[in-house]
């Protein structure tokens, strides 16, 4: 089973467009597919029109804890994905995990019952780095960061590089790529060629700046599923199938 | 679920709008047909074959919906006609052992609409779907015959699954435990409800008569005889449109019981009609004799394949010409037969003979009690048996041993067309063995008749000028090679006739044949 964050410390860069379309493509490749809304926000789950979740007692033990998050699991409307939406109880979760044991993998105890179900498990999150943020990056086995091309986003990656350098996290896992890029935009191609030579690893696929991106809001369906054609939703689809190459 | 004929669709949408938003996909139309052997082969299997478009589907009846579907393979023709004939897979695996022999035919037909229903909530989430299923007589029709629903709940919306369940339990739309073909293609359908296609009626050539041991031995007799000439009757369009081969096989069987009937149960008859009835019925058997031989001929040709060394294997294909071609010609002579007026007369008279009891007049053994008659007769037909049994040694002519093959023909006959009237469970035991004698029997007798009537084939296949090189080698492999069958076959034969001779089965007969 693949976990895959979709992370920045920044917020509105694209995480949450990012989470909510990958997870679309996945599922339309014909995989089974969980995205996992963990951002008190819920952005996500209103994307797929998916209420916010009965609030969960966090302290209970993980087994129970489990349970009841698989209870809050929601089918979308399309084959293949589901969809388990944030609490605003999450909003204590920090709290929580820090009176557990083991705090930091508690996240990854609590992803691992649902291995048969699903093929992957797309973990949307709220920036900052906390706690919640921690357990995100021992759970997933692949960080997906979206990166604006502006000198100030070279600032939030560099620190977030930082800080998994201080955890002695492996920072192989934290894979960035080009978010919200105007094509005309002079600045935005020029940092885009200095930040791929200072680090190598970004994806190849730039998500485009696109008004059809923004429109999801009112569509509340992901770009993929009402302009399949057009190049920002083409752009996600790429993404996946960048994404899948990795993994193999 | 089936919903109740008089709930409009529209009421159901109405019931369902008072709850929630309601999203209709588009309504898929196909054509479907459904597939079986004349004998509803796979129907009284509990199964049915669908073809929809390019899609063949072998459902399980026991399940809903349409049936549960255990197989389905894609077409790219028409449906093939014979299990045969589909490419190797757990499918054909199922319809072989199904249908044998035995052509598939389309035998009903109508239109099916898919349309798949989301029920929304407030935010228009997708909370529930249900497919609805619209059968239709036939691609024109606006009635439906029969309209099913098929609950889709999704995870994690119980609650709305709950609610729109209820409205459907209300409109009246009930659980079905079995395919709605069943119901449809019953007997007790509505009237017009399918465009073609008769209720499946079960094809069989042992249908249960109900025959009791002191019932006057005319009266039952005449029970079997009449109902095998009907199914005889039955069985003809299918041998005059040549649909599969097992239409004359049946034919034959059911003309012969006739006959072993007359033969066996003497004296039922007037001496003089018993005769006459006998001759006339070996004619009518006697006209399809060479076309039984020949599909036997061509069925057997992966058996003849084996049978010769790869060098000789292009010989055959000259003489399984001679014999598709002989077929052709021999069936083209048989429908003739069949649809002549002479041939009808003669079948409707003997179905008259037969169906009215007092026209026969008077016979010493016609009111006497079956079960006499019958037991004297096994008794006798073991006895010849038990005294060729005892003469027999490595230099006994083949011909006696074909007249082995007689009595012990006579000895099933009688076992198994009055098998009503022995206890049940009794005769089991003693039809088992002898079937297997008869099989060596039967083995040892075709090889020899085949042998024959290959080097009868072989000449005529010189007189339509095929004669070549190839074809004779082949002949001359078979021959060679049935003659060593044959002997060992006669070996085989000893031992399993002194078996059936033993004390054992001797003293089976004896009970047999007292205790009725
Ligand atoms: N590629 C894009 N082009 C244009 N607008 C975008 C794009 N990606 C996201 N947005 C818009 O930017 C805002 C923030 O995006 P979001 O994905 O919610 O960011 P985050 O989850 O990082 O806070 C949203 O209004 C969204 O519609
Ligand atoms: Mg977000």
């Amino acid at each position: 089973m693949n976990i895959i964050a979709s992370y920045s410390i920044k917020g509105g860069v694209g995480k949450t467009a990012l989470s909510v379309n990958l997870a679309y493509a996945l599922a339309r490749a014909g995989r089974r597919t969980l995205l996992v809304d963990l951002d008190p926000q819920c952005a996500a789950a209103f994307y797929f029109r998916v209420q916010p979740a009965r609030k969960v007692r966090l302290k209970k033990g993980a087994r129970r804890l489990a349970d009841r998050l698989r209870q809050n699991i929601r089918e979308s409307d399309y084959p293949g994905l589901d969809v388990l939406p944030s609490n605003l109880a999450y909003r204590n979760f920090d709290l929580a995990l820090n009176s557990m044991k083991r705090s930091r993998r508690q996240l990854a105890r609590l992803l691992e019952p649902l291995e048969a179900d699903y093929d992957d498990i797309v973990l949307d999150s709220p920036p900052n780095i906390t706690l919640l943020s921690e357990n995100i990056f021992r759970a997933a086995n692949l960080i997906l960061v979206p990166v604006i091309p502006t000198t100030l986003s070279l600032r939030t990656l560099e620190q977030l590089l930082g800080f998994f350098a201080k955890k002695k996290l492996p920072n192989r896992r934290i894979v960035p790529f080009f978010s919200m890029a105007q094509k005309r935009n002079r600045l935005h191609r020029d940092t885009m060629e200095v930040l791929r030579e200072e680090h190598p690893g970004f994806l190849q696929t730039v998500i485009p700046f696109s008004v059809e991106v923004e429109r999801m809001g009112l569509r509340r369906k992901p770009v993929l599923a009402y302009a399949s054609v057009r190049s920002p939703a083409r752009a996600y689809d790429d993404l996946c199938a960048e994404i899948l190459q990795l993994g193999e | 679920m089936v919903l109740p004929g008089d709930l409009r669709n529209g009421d159901l949408w109405t019931a369902f709008g008072e709850r929630f938003g309601i999203k209709r996909g588009p309504a898929e139309k196909t054509e479907t047909r459904l597939y079986d052997s004349f004998a509803w082969s796979l129907w009284f299997a509990d199964r049915a074959l669908l073809q929809q478009e390019s899609i063949l589907k072998l459902v399980d009846l026991s399940g809903g919906w349409l049936g549960k579907v255990e197989h389905s393979c894609g077409l790219d023709g028409p449906v093939p006609r014979f299990a045969e004939e589909f490419e190797a897979s757990a499918m054909r695996r199922v319809l072989l052992s199904n249908l044998n022999l035995r052509a598939l035919q389309p035998v009903a037909g109508f239109t099916c609409s898919e349309q798949v229903v989301a029920l929304l909530d407030g935010h228009r989430k997708t909370v529930f779907r249900l497919a609805l299923l619209q059968l239709f007589p036939n691609a024109r029709s606006r009635k439906p015959i029969l309209r099913l629903v098929q609950p889709r709940p999704l995870r994690g919306y119980d609650v709305a699954a709950a609610e729109a369940m209820g409205v459907l339990r209300l409109a009246g739309a009930v659980a079905a435990d079995r395919s709605p073909l069943v119901q449809l293609l019953s007997s007790t359908r509505p009237e017009g409800t399918v465009v073609f296609g008769d209720c499946p009626t079960e094809h069989t050539l042992r249908p249960a008569f109900g025959l009791s041991p002191d019932q006057p031995a005319r009266e039952a007799c005449q029970l079997i005889i009449n109902r095998m000439l009907a199914i005889a009757r039955v069985v003809e369009p299918g041998i005059i449109r040549d649909i599969d081969t097992e239409f004359l096989h049946d034919y034959r069987i059911c003309l012969r019981k006739v006959r072993s009937i007359l033969s066996l149960v003497k004296g039922i008859y007037p001496p003089g009609e018993t005769d006459r009835l006998r001759q006339q019925l070996k004619e009518l058997a006697r006209k399809t004799n060479l076309l039984r031989d020949l599909d036997v001929y061509l069925m057997a040709r992966p058996t003849y394949a084996a049978m010769l060394s790869a060098d000789l294997q292009d010989g055959l294909d000259g003489l399984f010409e001679h014999f598709a071609d002989a077929r052709a010609r021999e069936l083209k002579a048989v429908v003739r037969h069949l649809k002549s007026a002479s041939y009808r007369k003669q079948i409707t008279a003997l179905q008259q003979f037969f169906g009215d009891p007092d026209h026969a007049g008077e016979a010493p053994n016609a009111e006497k009690p079956l079960a006499s008659l019958v037991s004297a007769r096994l008794r006798k037909a073991y006895r010849l048996i038990q005294r060729q049994q005892a003469k027999l040694n490595a230099g006994t002519p083949d011909a006696e041993v074909h007249a082995l093959r007689i009595h012990c023909k006579k000895l099933r006959y009688l076992l198994e067309i009055f098998s009503e009237i022995y206890p049940a469970g009794t005769i089991e035991g003693l039809v088992k063995p002898l079937k297997k004698l008869q099989g060596q029997l039967g083995n040892f007798n075709d090889y020899a008749v085949q042998h024959q009537s290959l080097l009868e084939h072989a000449d005529a296949c010189a007189r339509e000028g095929r004669e070549n090189k190839d074809l004779y080698m082949a002949v001359g492999g078979l021959v060679a090679t049935l003659d060593l069958k044959r002997r060992k076959e006669r070996k085989r034969v000893e031992a399993s006739l002194k078996g059936f001779c033993s004390d054992r089965v001797a003293a089976h007969i004896k009970t047999l044949s007292q205790s009725p």
